[in-house]
């Protein structure tokens, strides 16, 4: 039985930018709180502030003001350079994986880098990360520059998996993926979060995905805050 | 993964992006380089070109066609040999002791057959230099020769069967510095060279031989040398050297048999300028003593006189004496002194502004190199990858890229060096000489010629420095490390978002 819990809570965050003399503000006191073994779509219009938002929840940003609590203390106190070693992994629209690298040795360098213990030889368990993701051997061993879009995203993924975070984020995922790639890419997230016990987040404008999600927060562009709305039942704007 | 390994794999799979940044930084290194041995080729230019330069004492040993008393000068081609020695150190004191004036060196040898006796006073009885105290006379009293011996030491037999150099010096010498020990070596230079034209002169036609050869000094004596009153007398009335006439009569007679198995005395010491520049008794005798016939002696005097006078040993001998005038080791010294110098200065001031453009080009080197890993270093920031090791791994990146060509361009450059030290030489730096001389008739005449430094210095050869080596390669290190750790600081200081951002 999975046992849902808290792991990431933001609380009041604010965060803006100044365009010249004026304040543009992208996220005025956004609060929300995530659990492990959920899936969780974050759901807004282009320019909402959803990838911002992504961006303070990985550390790749800092706000103005507000708190995000990784189980329960600051990241802030955590480190940022900690957390995103240990704690999350990220995975990218295009992928950000190292060109000139395979896949295995993309996965090797996440490894090489988290301070989680990793059981075992490490090649084996990348291997096999990538095969779980359904990367075989032979295309493991080649370099990511001459994988598909949908391979690249898998090797994203293994990455992502390879370090034990306890938080997978992903910002628009299958966004430069075709449909029927992308709806794979989805299942793959969502087994993660309900098979592993990770807690997932997705940001993402497709309906499709969140459509999938055990909880939808939907920014809103005026109050730059979330709706939440948990999918039980399907969805529900 | 750990970072040796990413270093690696970095190089390795964009192998043509690390090789153009290694023949970057490889042509870079050739230039610090370059300049420092141009630098140096021109320092040891000078210093092997005044020790070259320098007056000699030649010995001039002439093949004569007829042996015995008769002297018959070829008026076809003349072949000179030329023998000079050099007290290398000795001349060196002397330089730097301007207000000496007009010392110059005899040099000369004694040859003994067996049967030496004690009445003959221009011999050292070889039985005589007996070893006694300090305090005691140490050698037989050989005033009348005037050469009075203060410390000295036997000469074995065994050194005398294997014919060992040996000499006697001036106390006097002591005066310059340098402290004359009893056991003491003092090298002499023999460049055996011959020339085409009667008259010798710095470049000579072609060097034959070379070697230096060692003499041990076994004695110490006191002032100058003597003379006899019937030298003294016949000095007054040419101005041929006091040859003493029973001395070459007695090499005229002499075989290598004779002169093997004997001990080579060398006499140096101050010249009495009281009656001749620096010679006594002169006797001449080489190791490759050929045949019979006058040996000439040419004496430079080094400072206030730029005569080279010939003294005939032979007094029934040759009836010319010519003088030649040659440039002085200082007018010539002077002559490319100031050439050499300012380029040196100019190659010092190239070292500095290659220096800094080196250190420009690694700093836009590094920023472009950066600029183009940007995206890649945000990833290892979004991976949580410390920013201190994303500095190491390019540190490592750049410290290997910069050992490769530093290692490149030594080898590069010492192989290079020599044959660019010769083009140089040539190239930049020439010496023009005028000698005057004068012909069978007595006319004078003048003659211009271009120094080949090439003969001069041609035996020298550079090797690269090794101090210089390193702390130019270290600095090479320093300054790429400095400017890779800048850059990298500068990308990593941006927030993780700003960098994946701008790198894409």
């Amino acid at each position: 039985m999975v046992i849902d819990m808290k792991v990431l809570e933001v609380k009041d965050l604010q965060y803006y930018y100044q365009d010249g003399r004026k304040k543009r503000v992208i996220l005025d006191n956004v609060n929300a709180e995530f659990e492990t073994g959920k899936f969780y779509a974050i759901l807004g219009e282009s320019g909402s502030g959803k990838t911002t938002f992504l961006s303070l929840i990985s550390s790749l940003d800092t706000p103005q003001s507000g708190e995000i609590l990784f189980k329960g203390q600051s990241i802030k106190e955590i480190g940022y350079e900690k957390y995103r070693r240990n704690h999350i992994s990220i995975v990218f629209q295009n992928y950000n994986l190292i060109q000139y690298m395979t896949a295995v040795e993309n996965v090797l360098v996440a490894m090489g880098i988290t301070d989680n213990k990793i059981e075992g030889n490490k090649k084996e368990v990348a291997y096999k990360l990538l095969e779980d993701v359904g990367i075989d051997k032979e295309t493991a061993d080649r370099r990511v520059n001459r994988l598909s879009g949908g391979e690249q995203q898998r090797t994203a993924i293994a990455r992502a998996l390879s370090t034990d975070p306890e938080i997978i984020m992903a910002d628009e995922p299958t966004g430069n993926l075709d449909h029927e790639t992308s709806g794979e890419i989805i299942e793959l997230l969502m087994r993660l979060a309900h098979e592993r016990d990770k807690c997932v987040i997705v940001v993402t404008h497709d309906l499709s995905i969140a459509e999938k999600s055990d909880v939808i927060l939907q920014l809103d562009t005026e109050k730059k805050a979330f709706t939440v709305k948990h999918n039980m039942t399907g969805y529900e704007w | 993964m750990n970072l040796n390994y990413r270093v690696l794999l970095y190089l390795f799979r964009n192998k043509w992006k690390s090789i153009l940044t290694i023949i970057l930084f490889l042509v870079l290194n050739i230039l610090l380089l370059s300049a420092d041995i141009v630098g140096r080729s021109l320092e040891n230019t000078i210093n092997t070109f005044i020790q070259k330069a320098q007056p000699k004492i030649l010995i001039h040993y002439e093949l004569l066609e007829n042996i015995g008393d008769a002297k018959i000068w070829s008026d076809e081609k003349r072949q000179h040999r030329e023998i000079y020695y050099e007290f290398i150190d000795k001349l060196n004191l002397l330089k730097k002791n301007n207000s000496v004036k007009n010392v110059s060196y005899s040099v000369y040898k004694y040859c003994f057959s067996d049967n030496l006796s004690t009445n003959d006073k221009h011999d050292l009885d070889m039985e005589e230099l007996v070893l006694y105290g300090v305090d005691e006379p140490l050698f037989y009293d050989v005033v009348n020769y005037g050469i009075n011996i203060v410390e000295g030491r036997n000469i074995s037999s065994e050194e005398i069967k294997s014919t060992k150099n040996v000499c006697i010096v001036s106390d006097k010498l002591r005066l310059y510095g340098k402290e004359l020990n009893i056991g003491d070596m003092i090298p002499i230079d023999i460049c055996c060279f011959i020339t085409e034209n009667g008259y010798p002169s710095y470049s000579s036609d072609s060097i034959v031989d070379k070697n230096t050869f060692y003499l041990e000094v076994v004695g110490v004596f006191h002032g100058n040398l003597g003379m006899f009153d019937y030298d003294a007398a016949k000095s007054q009335y040419d101005n041929n050297i006091y040859c003493p006439r029973k001395i070459v009569e007695k090499y005229q007679s002499v075989n290598e048999e004779q002169i093997e198995g004997n001990v080579q005395i060398t006499i140096a010491g101050e010249a009495n300028n009281l009656y001749y520049p620096g010679i006594r008794d002169i006797s001449v005798e080489l190791a490759d003593y050929q045949s019979t016939g006058t040996v000439r002696l040419y004496i430079n005097e080094l400072f206030g006189e730029y005569n080279r006078s010939i003294y005939n040993l032979d007094s029934q001998g040759d009836p010319k004496h010519n003088y030649y005038y040659c440039i002085a080791e200082e007018e010539l010294y002077q002559k490319t002194a100031l050439t050499i110098h300012m380029l040196e200065n100019a190659t010092a001031n190239i070292g500095k502004v290659t220096f800094c453009v080196y250190m420009v080009m690694a700093l836009i080197e590094m920023i472009i190199l950066l600029k183009i890993r940007q995206k890649e270093i945000g990833i290892y920031i979004s991976l949580g990858n410390r920013k201190q090791d994303i500095i190491k791994q390019f540190i490592m990146e750049v410290g290997t890229i910069n050992v490769i060509s530093g290692v490149v361009a030594i080898m590069l450059v010492s192989s290079l060096i020599n044959p660019m030290n010769k083009y140089l030489l040539n190239r930049i730096i020439s010496v023009e000489t005028t000698t005057y001389t004068t012909d069978d008739e007595g006319n004078n005449i003048s003659k211009n010629a271009l120094v080949d430094l090439n003969k001069i210095v041609q035996s020298e050869r550079i090797d690269l420095d090794k101090t210089n080596i390193i702390s130019i390669i270290f600095t090479d290190l320093v300054i790429t490390v400095m400017a890779g750790t800048l850059c990298v600081q500068h990308i990593v200081r941006e927030k993780p978002r700003r960098i994946m951002l701008d790198g894409d």
